[in-house]
This record gives C-alpha cells, structure tokens and sequence, in this order.
C-alpha cells in the first residue's frame, strides 16, 4: 500500500512541476492539464488506491500553485475524479483514440466545473476550455505510455 | 463523493470570507515551494551557462564600464544629499511632511504564471523574509507590480500590466492625475478617465502619485505612447508603455516604505480636565 503511494506521489511531483514550467505564451493557450490526466491515470489503474480524495488533495496543491480560491481545483478535480471511477471498467478496454476522446470530454467537464465555481465564487472565471482539453487529448497516449512503463518498472 | 465536494464549497467559502485560511494555504505551501524550484531550475541553468560562457575579454569590458558607470552615479549621489537636504528645508517651510528613503531588499524571479490571461510573476521571498501582501515590488527601471498572495518561502506578484491591476499616477511634467490599468498585454498600460483637454502628450513620464497609500509616491510607471481624441468617446484613450521591464527583469527588488502601509488608526488618550 505504501510502495504504491512512493510511486504515486512523484509521478503528481512531476505532473505539478510540469503544470508551473514557464512556456512560451503560445503553447501555454493549449497546456495541458498534468495534474488533471495524472489523477485520470492513477483511477483508471488502481482505482482502489487512488481515488475522490487523492484527486482532492491534489487539487488544494494546484490551487496554492497557481494561487486560486482554495477548492476550486479540488472541487472539479473529486468531481472528474468520480466519473472515471464510474467510467474506469469500460474505459479500460477503449482503443487509444477512444480514450483521448474520453480523455477530451472528462479534461473539458473539469475545466467546465472550474470555471462555473469560479465564476459563481469571484464573479469571473477563466474561459479557456477548449484548447488544453485538446492539448491534453492530443498528449495522453504519449503520457499514458510513459506512466504506464513507469508503473511497470516500479511493479515488482 | 458528496462528502469531497462539501469540504471543497466550504474551503472556497471560507477562503473568501475568513482570515484564517490563510494558515491552510501557508502549510500547504511548504509542499509546494519545492515544485516551483524545480520549475525554475532550467531557467536558472540557462543564466548559470551564460555566465560562465562568458568570455576574458566581455567580463573586462563589462567591469569597465560599470566603473564608470559607477564614477558616474557617485558624483551624482554627491549632489543628491546637499539637494535632498535642501528640498527637505524647503519642504519644511511649506510646512509639508519630511520625504523619506524607501528601504529595499533584492529579490529574484523564479517562475512566470502558466497562465495565458494573467500577469503573475513568483519571487524567491516570503513570510520568513517579511514580505507582506501588499508590498511594492520595483526593478531597475520603475514599478513592476504588488504582491497579492505570500507563502512561507515564495511569493505571488500582480504586474502592472494585469487587467486586474490599476495605480494612481501623475504626469511628472504638470501633475495631472490619472489611474493607469493594466490592458492585459505586458507592454501597455491604459490610462482611464482622462477629459479630452488635458494636457497629455506623448512621451511624458508617468511616475507614481502615492495616492491609493499602496505605492510609495515617486516612481517611474509608464511613458505615454498614443494620445487618441475620438468624439464618440467621452474620455480621451491614453496608452503607456511600462518603465519596468516585465518580460525581462530578473531581479526585483522589495519596497519596504512607510508609505505602503496603510497607517494604524491612533486612538487620542481623553485629557482629564
């Protein structure tokens, strides 16, 4: 159980440095989510292991990184977090491109839950919501792969 | 599920109304300082590779001239104390408060806000080095921004160029006042309410007027770059360029001013008659 957790936890390190990491300001229209498509990862593998509230903490940390309303991350993070709990059997047998499209729509539902507490908490939200759920559809395989190889090596 | 989404409304209403999430945010804070270094190390790699890159021959022109450079701002300096002596003397008959120097402390940039729509910069200090929402923060060639949000180590700055960021300025030139907002881009300031017959022009220097007691009063802010008079407008459309460098500054340095504070409120002791 805690092996588990000293894999999990840098693999959010790495996804948090990633979330931070200056970019030049046009790809930053498309960046994806790390942090959102880790907690994807990490449900859909071991869905006993991680779940609503690792997908809570993880948010109060993106929240402080990027120096939002405390929960607002949190909050459509758990809110992502159970519908791929809902969804990870069936999105487990998916094809790559089926899960990049899932992957689109949860990142999309996320940022949509974002900006509507956002919105409803400082009266004005941020309306990007297209771009970096393609930009993350568009780099799941390749991050998908890339955790999963790390679950693997870190396995046995 | 329902029990993660009430802790998270009641954490974002109680991060709106009440003071002592705060603490909250500063623990969690620890965990996070770590990733912003992280985040900032390439950038610091990419100016530790130009240093020592450097060639014999460049280090030594450069030390040249920032002798004289240094010759320069000295015989200026000797200047600077009999004038200031004698502004406050003069200042002294007007019956106006004496000017005080602003104590400051070098800060260094670390990080730059993912964030396309917004103009945040992370500093390399906070609560354990003083620094306090609030605070002032300057480069080498004018204003930058405030700090908005500090963590025991870091700290979050507002640039000026923010849409969300406005100061008091005056027209060094004939002290119109006016309010500079940020216009969302870092090279533009916009100047609001300003009547179409006032005596603006290009390339005046905007400096900070001190009003607001957020900035200490003095400072470079902006230059104007276009005065525009449309009929259909009410007010003229004014923009600035920012003195500061906010793309490029790589230290900072931290205002501590007894203007940026606002004062405490002093109770007067009842005289017994």
């Amino acid at each position: 159980m805690i092996r588990a957790y000293a894999v999990i936890l840098p693999t959010f390190f790495f996804a948090l440095v990633l979330a931070a990491f200056p970019m030049p300001r046009l790809i930053d229209y498309i960046r994806p989510e790390w942090v959102a498509m880790t907690v994807i990862f990490w449900v859909l593998m071991s869905p006993t292991k991680a779940g609503i509230f690792l997908a809570l903490c993880m948010g109060l940390l993106l929240d402080v990184l990027h120096g939002a309303v405390l929960g607002l991350n949190a909050l459509a993070l758990s809110i992502m977090a159970y519908l791929v709990l809902l969804l990870h059997s069936r999105m487990r047998l998916y094809n790559p491109l089926q899960q990049s499209f899932l992957v689109f729509i949860l990142i999309g539902l996320f940022l949509l839950v974002r900006f509507w507490s956002e919105s409803i908490v400082i009266g004005q939200g941020k309306t990007a919501l297209l771009w970096p759920s393609v930009g993350s559809a568009l780099i799941w395989p390749l991050w998908y792969n890339l955790l999963l190889a790390v679950r693997q090596y870190f396995r046995d | 599920m329902l029990v993660a989404a009430l802790i998270c409304v009641a954490l974002m209403s109680a991060d709106k109304y009440l003071e002592p999430v705060q603490h909250v945010r500063s623990l969690l804070g620890y965990l996070i300082t770590p990733v912003q270094w992280v985040s900032g190390i390439p950038g610091q790699l990419g100016v530790w590779a130009e240093k020592s890159a450097v060639s014999r021959s460049s280090l030594q022109e450069e030390n040249d001239r920032l002798r004289n450079e240094s010759l320069v701002l000295k015989q200026k300096v000797q200047q600077m104390v009999s004038l200031r002596a004698e502004n406050n003397r003069l200042r002294e008959l007007l019956n106006a408060s004496e000017l005080l120097d602003d104590k400051v402390q070098v800060a260094e940039l670390i990080g730059v806000d993912p964030d396309p729509y917004t103009h945040h910069i992370i500093i390399n200090k906070g609560e354990k080095h003083g620094v306090f929402v609030g605070q002032p923060i300057l480069d080498a060639q004018g204003l930058m921004g405030q700090v908005i949000e500090v963590l025991p180590y870091t700290s979050r700055v507002l640039l000026l160029a923010d849409s969300n960021h406005a100061i008091p300025v005056l027209v060094n030139r004939n002290g119109i006042r006016a309010i500079a907002v940020g216009a969302g881009r870092l090279d533009e300031l916009a100047l609001i309410y300003v009547p179409d017959t006032a005596d603006i022009k290009e390339g005046d220097l905007l400096v900070s007027s001190g009003l607001g007691s957020r900035y200490p009063r003095g400072y470079p802010v902006g230059t104007i770059t276009k005065v525009e008079h449309d009929p259909g407008e009410p007010f003229a459309i004014v923009s600035a360029k920012p003195s500061a460098q906010l793309d490029r500054s790589r230290y900072v340095l931290l205002v501590f001013s007894k203007g940026s504070q606002l004062p405490e409120p002093q109770m007067q002791p009842e005289v017994q008659p």
